[in-house]
């Protein structure tokens, strides 16, 4: 038995045993095949074409004869003696890198960075030890020193009054993070992390003004133990679970890149002295070494929201070994340290008037701020939006399609990732499918195709799914697409999409009644993440993602967790922020809330009803 | 009696108020509560199920129709009640311990009062102490639902207390199960999705429709 493979421009036959599905087979070749639920059959990402031969799926035999049919490669075991033929579409592969936000707007402040580096000169009155005479250097400026035992190993010179002290000035501490000779410390430099449960972003700072010199992104390694938080949480307990992970994101993801980011840069990750990272409190826990499993389950406690500063060997982070690394605080298990990140980085409890902050990523976090009180909730929106569970749905990246739309003359038209022929659908283009089609009428409220208004152009077509086929439309005929299939959309896929608007529409609904406020008295919407920085904001608006908010009141942050991290860098009062929100944040547990239920159910629909 | 057609459409349809509207007046004009239970409303809750497991209609729809099902039990229940109506069997259900997901839960929960099962609802973070008092007071079957990996590891914990009690049946599911954990755990079944809840809770019984 023999198995071929075909993926982008390559073609590899393999011997196949028959105890092996063909993802096993295809992993022992290292085709990069996108298995986020671990070959549970759950997923769907692992849909591959059966052009030749034939395949056992549980009791089933599948035939490519007379046409080739989609398998699962995680459930398909190879049968028979004939040769097979597998051709694995670009949407069931994973990219090598992702394209994730790296960009960031909002509140500048006056740079006043955290670090500072303080001259030691000799002195007249004697002094009793080296390290008080650097605390006197230092308490011009704060109280107490600390200094641990590697770095005092490490003195240049122990005779030597003279040197530069670098200090990171947190806490109400003054942490030494590096003594150099006299005028030898080199340009200091900041690393503001982005930890996110997909993707990892890192921007080197220089810590002196502010610029951002380099920035890099890629997969947090962790996706190989589940693709969720849920999933990570249990990964993490595990035998030796917890150091796996943290290993993970932090040799295997960050490491990395730090080295690529500073070689663009042409700097040295030594001579990183900062750190601050944001990210969900699961991820936080995890790039800590923490355990989770407070947060997985009632009453919902992490073990810390503000960790205390931190330095960089005990992580294993590849900057300078004494460099102080922060994590900006978790206002609660489901409200992470991103989120705070998005409320210093738009200023949210300084503003006057009411504001709703939406970070979706595969959750969809929310905060809602009335001048008084904060509340927050998180949204468990699942990844539909991030092309999971859509029968021709992938990631933001080349050869995705990013809009879709009617021309006047009413034909459908795209626009594409990239340079490539379209393979696929990102979350943007979704969102732009619902409101488009129930605009044009091809779609009921509920999310059922009304057929007589577009079949005769020919789209009618049926996706199978498991023994039942499915209604489905074709939005982009054969001709146009990489794989010379046609791209659908199936009234199953319009139903997942539905699910996942719903979970977020209905967050944000109970939120607004849950403080008593009318959605017409929102005075601002601020959108932070990937996903919000690529929708069409009337689309989403349309369908009940969002809350209809005139365009020129909504803020579009962008990367926010990156942008709050960055800023702690370079404002040491954003420290205060962090306070405040801790002390002022009501979380809200959304399935508690009276009437919750409803809310979601009456999302489900489209239009208002 | 005949099927009353407006109620099985509008069951069907999910529509709420209208359920409602014309379970009433099928009441007042004499209708037996049994007989419109039997003859319209569990029927119009069947064709949901199938015509969900056949992918013709989606969770939306099923929601809406389980919703405006239970919008017409609502008032038949007490009337069913004093006319000495046995329920098919009884069964208790709830969402683990350390978990507060109930959506997918109570939409099992309608499909089987619908289907004609007396159902205990023990709400979410239900503990194995729960499930044990619903078992003394007459339940045939525990149903448990977890949408969390993080909590299902609980299921085990219920199925293991139970595990000797062979008259107490254990049928798991929610968005982490599936049949091999639930064959690990040792329940007795298992089910994929809502629409698959009334047949798994049969077969598991030993009823038939």
């Amino acid at each position: 038995m023999k198995v071929i493979f075909r993926w982008r421009h390559h073609v590899r036959g393999m011997p196949a045993e028959a105890d092996a599905t063909l993802a096993e087979l295809a992993r022992q070749i290292h085709l990069p095949l996108n298995m986020v639920c671990e070959g549970r059959g759950r997923c769907g990402r692992c849909a591959v074409v059966l052009e030749q031969g034939s395949v056992r799926v549980g009791a089933r035999i599948i035939q490519a004869d007379p046409y080739p049919v989609t398998v699962l490669a995680c459930q398909a075991y190879p049968l028979g003696n004939d040769e097979l033929v597998v051709r694995v579409p670009e949407r069931s592969l994973r990219e090598t890198r992702p394209s994730a936000l790296t960009d960031f707007h909002g509140w500048r402040p006056r740079w006043q960075p955290a670090l500072r580096v303080i001259q030691c000169r000799e002195t007249a009155t004697p002094t009793t030890s080296l390290v008080e005479h650097w605390a006197h250097s230092v308490r011009q400026h704060t109280h107490a020193l600390v200094v641990d035992l590697p770095e005092l190993r490490s003195v240049p010179d122990p005779e030597q009054l003279e040197a530069d002290l670098a200090v990171v000035e947190v806490s109400n501490l003054s942490w030494v993070v590096g003594v150099r000779p006299a005028g030898g410390v080199p340009r200091p430099l900041g690393l503001a992390i982005d930890v996110g449960t997909t993707t990892v972003v890192v921007a080197l700072v220089d810590l002196t003004d502010g610029r951002v010199l380099g920035r890099a992104s890629d997969y947090n390694a962790q996706i190989a133990r589940g693709a969720d938080v849920a999933s990570r949480i249990t990964a993490s307990e595990r035998p030796d679970g917890l150091s796996d992970l943290q290993e993970l994101v932090v040799r295997h993801t960050l490491n990395p890149l730090i080295q690529r980011v500073c070689d663009q840069a042409k700097v040295t990750p030594t001579d990183i002295l900062h750190v601050v990272a944001a990210g969900n409190t699961v991820m936080e826990h995890l790039f800590l070494g923490l355990p989770p499993s407070g947060i997985g389950r009632l009453p919902f406690r992490p073990l810390v929201r503000w960790p205390w500063p931190v330095r960089a060997r005990a992580l294993g982070l590849h900057v300078a070994p004494s460099a102080v690394v922060e994590l900006v605080p978790a206002l609660s298990a489901h409200v992470g340290g991103d989120l705070t990140a998005d409320a210093v980085a738009s200023r949210l409890i300084h503003r006057k008037g009411v504001y709703l902050l939406v970070d979706i990523g595969t959750n969809g976090e929310l905060l809602l701020w009335d001048g008084k009180r904060l509340r927050g909730c998180a949204a468990a929106a699942g990844p539909a939006f991030e092309g999971h569970g859509v029968t021709h749905g992938m990631r933001a990246t080349e050869g995705a399609i990013d809009h879709i739309w009617f021309e006047p003359n009413g034909t459908l038209t795209w626009s594409v990732l990239g340079t490539s022929a379209p393979a696929g659908f990102c979350g943007s283009a979704l969102v732009d499918m619902l409101a488009e089609m129930y605009r044009a009428g091809w779609i009921d409220s509920a999310g059922r195709f009304r057929e007589d208004r577009w079949d005769h152009a020919g789209r009618r077509c049926q996706v199978p799914i498991g023994s039942h086929p499915v209604a489905g439309c074709i939005l982009v005929p054969a001709e146009h697409t990489a794989h010379h299939e046609p791209l659908v959309i199936s009234e199953a896929d319009i139903a997942e999409l539905l699910k996942a608007k719903a979970a977020i529409q209905a967050g944000w609904t109970t939120l607004l009644r849950q403080a008593g406020i009318s959605v017409e008295r929102l005075d601002g919407l601020i959108l932070a993440g990937a996903f919000a920085h690529h929708i069409h904001l009337q689309n989403a608006i349309q369908i009940g993602l969002l809350p209809p908010v005139p365009s020129d009141r909504i803020t579009v942050l962008g990367n926010g967790s990156l942008a709050g991290a960055y800023l702690a860098l370079g404002s040491r009062g954003v420290r205060r922020d962090w306070r405040r929100l801790l002390d002022l944040i009501e979380p809200v547990e959304l399935n508690r809330c009276e009437g919750f239920e409803d809310t979601y159910v009456a999302a489900l629909f489209l239009g208002d009803s | 009696m005949a099927r009353n057609e407006a109620l099985f459409n509008a069951i069907r349809m999910g529509k709420r108020p209208e359920v409602q509207q014309l379970v009433r007046a099928a009441l007042d004009a004499g209708a037996s509560p049994i007989e419109l239970l039997n003859e319209t409303m569990v029927p119009a809750m069947r064709e949901v199920g199938e015509a969900f497991s056949r992918h013709q209609i989606f969770i939306p729809q099923m929601l809406v129709a389980a919703r405006a099902m239970q919008a017409g039990l609502d008032i038949l229940e007490p009337l069913l009640v004093r006319a000495g109506h046995q329920p098919r069997a009884k069964v208790c259900i709830g969402t683990v311990k350390g978990d507060l997901h109930d959506i997918g839960k109570n939409l099992v929960a309608m499909m089987l009062k619908g289907a004609g099962f007396e159902v205990m609802d023990l709400g979410t973070d239900v503990d194995v102490t729960k499930f044990a008092r619903a078992v003394e007071l007459g339940a045939q079957a525990v149903l448990m639902s977890a949408l969390l990996t993080t909590t299902m590891p609980y299921m085990r914990v219920v199925t293991d207390y139970f595990r000797n009690r062979g008259d107490v049946k254990i049928i798991v599911g929610g968005a982490p199960i599936t049949q091999e954990y639930a064959d690990e755990i040792g329940a007795h079944g298992y089910g994929e999705d809502a629409g698959q809840a009334v047949h798994v809770v049969e077969r598991c019984l030993g009823l038939s429709n």
